[in-house]
């Protein structure tokens, strides 16, 4: 499982499944509970399974860019800065469900979301971005680099 | 049959990124477009269907009155009588025009004795002379042909009652339309059956004192409609003064609709077409408010709108959980409705005392049935409710009640419809 490709296959899969529940299926509750002042409905869904679709691909292309690094035989022997770039890549991912979060909320400004919704919001972006990072990489990184991850 | 040599990876790869972009544009959207087999063409005017065949029957009026135009030079009364048969002609490539005089009783004449209206005694015939009895006439008026009934009106407040019955009965509920004409004439004579007795009259050059005559039509809408262009290229025709009571009074429109921002229990969708409107109702909501902004592009000859007496006619089918037939409804209500030239901006209030499902709505905006319909200003111009000799002496009696009663005959008989649109609604 951590070895590659097996590791990218599984992370991949593990993102589209994510994808499936938050983009469409979560993406069609909303669809049918939020409430819009001016937006359509279908503007909204689209915009927010976009945005999800975004932060998706940037959070696979950040786990996979941690296990080309950690893969590289020249990373054995500089594991402090492996660790500094994890945690880059973790906060990048945070910095990215943040970003999508305000392009969301820039996007449907004449919105008024719960608190509730908003909460939602960050979390299914989060999900797909510095949780999945993590997640995958604690699970998945490649041995020179497993120690790495917060929680091991 | 697809071999596995076929199934190769692009085309897996090709499948996913369809399915991918299918779901981010579609899913849970698309909703069937609404039922309705009616569309915007059922209400709107139609410039054809008049065939090119016509029956005309021509009544004039040959009361003593009538004679004063005939006698004044320059008769605009004269040269539209001289016309109006090569008009017929020229609008239709197949016509037939019969004649009739008509006052007392109504006799049917031929074209030499039509032609012989520009003399005095064809307006001392006995037992036609005296009276004004348009009701007889409109007896005779019927599908299939065009009634032409030229006449100075002059009738008293019982006349039009019965009158505008007779029309309503032949005319209106016959889906047939009438038409006004008026038009301005040199008069020289007297005239009768004023309220304050008879008055000898006779108009001057200038043109505030021609006395004006009527050609009422009665027909097929479209008929009229080509009858007023063809006598339209007279110069003393005037679309201005012509008045088309029919059952469609819209030439074009177009309908804005959309929830107020307060309606938190409604969210609004894509428009599913022209005049189409979607939207959902959120659970445990029930509706809101609805404004919408219509457009009227009103046929020139037709009579105005009063905005404040417009009706709504809301139709509903179920979609699901059960199909049902359209029925009448009152989850749609009109709540104001306020006039801008020729707009309108309308409220409606939506709502949903339904489970969930999906429904389909047929609005429909009517004129209303009493005061809804409104005659144009030059009606009440050419009007007196007591002509005599020092008042009104050119003015026709009761003209604007007249009309008013028969624009409210036609409204009643047949509300026409200004505007329609469809609503789908789920309530998920």
């Amino acid at each position: 499982m951590r070895s590659a490709p097996l590791n990218y296959l599984i992370t991949f899969v593990l993102a589209g499944l994510l994808w499936v529940l938050t983009a469409l299926i979560l993406g069609g509750y909303l669809g049918n509970t939020v409430a819009l002042t001016v937006a359509y409905v279908e503007d909204f869904v689209q915009t927010y399974r976009i945005l999800v679709s975004v932060a998706a691909v940037l959070g696979l292309l950040l786990a996979f860019w941690w296990y080309y690094y950690g893969s590289r035989p020249t990373t054995v022997g500089e594991l402090d800065r492996a660790g500094r770039f994890w945690t880059t890549l973790f906060i990048v991912g945070l910095a990215l469900a943040v970003g999508v979060l305000v392009a969301l909320l820039i996007l449907f400004r004449e919105e008024s979301f719960t608190v509730g919704q908003y909460a939602l919001f960050f979390g299914v972006f989060s999900l797909h971005t510095w949780l999945f990072f993590w997640i995958s990489t604690l699970l998945m990184s490649p041995r020179t680099v497993q120690t790495i991850p917060w929680g091991r | 049959m697809l071999t596995p040599s076929l199934i190769r990876p692009r085309s897996i790869l090709s499948a996913l990124v369809c399915a991918f972009v299918l779901a981010l544009g579609g899913c849970g959207g698309g909703e069937a477009p609404s039922s309705w087999t009616t569309d915007s063409a059922d209400i709107l005017v139609e410039r054809a269907g008049c065939t090119d065949s016509i029956r005309v029957d021509l009544f004039l009026d040959a009361t003593s009155s009538m004679s004063g135009y005939a006698a004044a030079p320059g008769s605009v009364y004269l040269q539209f009588l001289d016309n109006l048969e090569s008009a017929i002609s020229g609008a239709w490539g197949d016509d037939s025009v019969r004649f009739y005089k008509f006052g007392t009783t109504v006799r049917r004449i031929d074209r030499d004795e039509f032609r012989t209206a520009r003399e005095a005694a064809f307006y001392r015939e006995r037992g036609i002379f005296t009276t004004t009895n348009i009701d007889a006439v409109i007896d005779r008026v019927g599908p299939g042909r065009v009634g032409v009934i030229v006449t100075d009106l002059f009738q008293d407040d019982g006349d039009i009652n019965v009158m505008v019955a007779e029309v309503k009965e032949h005319v209106f509920q016959e889906n047939l339309a009438a038409g006004v004409l008026a038009l301005g004439s040199p008069f020289a004579g007297r005239i009768y059956d004023a309220p304050g007795g008879p008055y000898d009259y006779a108009s001057t050059s200038d043109p505030s004192s021609l006395r004006p005559f009527y050609a009422l039509m009665f027909g097929d809408a479209a008929c009229l409609r080509r009858l007023n262009d063809a006598l339209g290229s007279q110069p003393f025709v005037s679309d201005e003064h012509f008045l088309l009571l029919d059952r469609r009074l819209i030439e074009d429109y177009t309908v804005a609709l959309d929830k107020t921002r307060d309606s938190q229990e409604l969210n609004r969708r894509a428009s599913p077409g022209e005049n189409a409107f979607a939207f959902d109702v959120r659970p445990e909501g029930e509706g809101g408010t609805l404004e919408g902004v219509i457009v009227l592009d009103r046929e020139a000859v037709a009579p105005d709108v009063n905005a404040a007496r417009l009706g709504l006619e809301v139709f509903r089918k179920v979609r699901s959980p059960q199909t049902t037939d359209s029925v009448r409804s009152d989850d749609l209500r009109l709540r104001s409705a306020e006039r801008r030239g020729d707009t309108l901006a309308v409220a409606f209030e939506y709502t949903l005392g339904e489970a969930e499902g999906r429904y389909t709505y047929l609005a429909r905006l009517r004129a209303g049935d009493i005061g809804g319909l409104v005659p144009p200003a030059w009606v009440q111009d050419l009007s007196s409710t007591n002509p005599t000799a020092t008042q009104d002496p050119n003015k026709t009696l009761n003209l604007e009640k007249f009309v008013a009663d028969l624009a409210q005959a036609a409204a009643s008989a047949h509300r026409p419809v200004l505007a329609q649109f469809t609503l789908d609604v789920t309530k998920r």
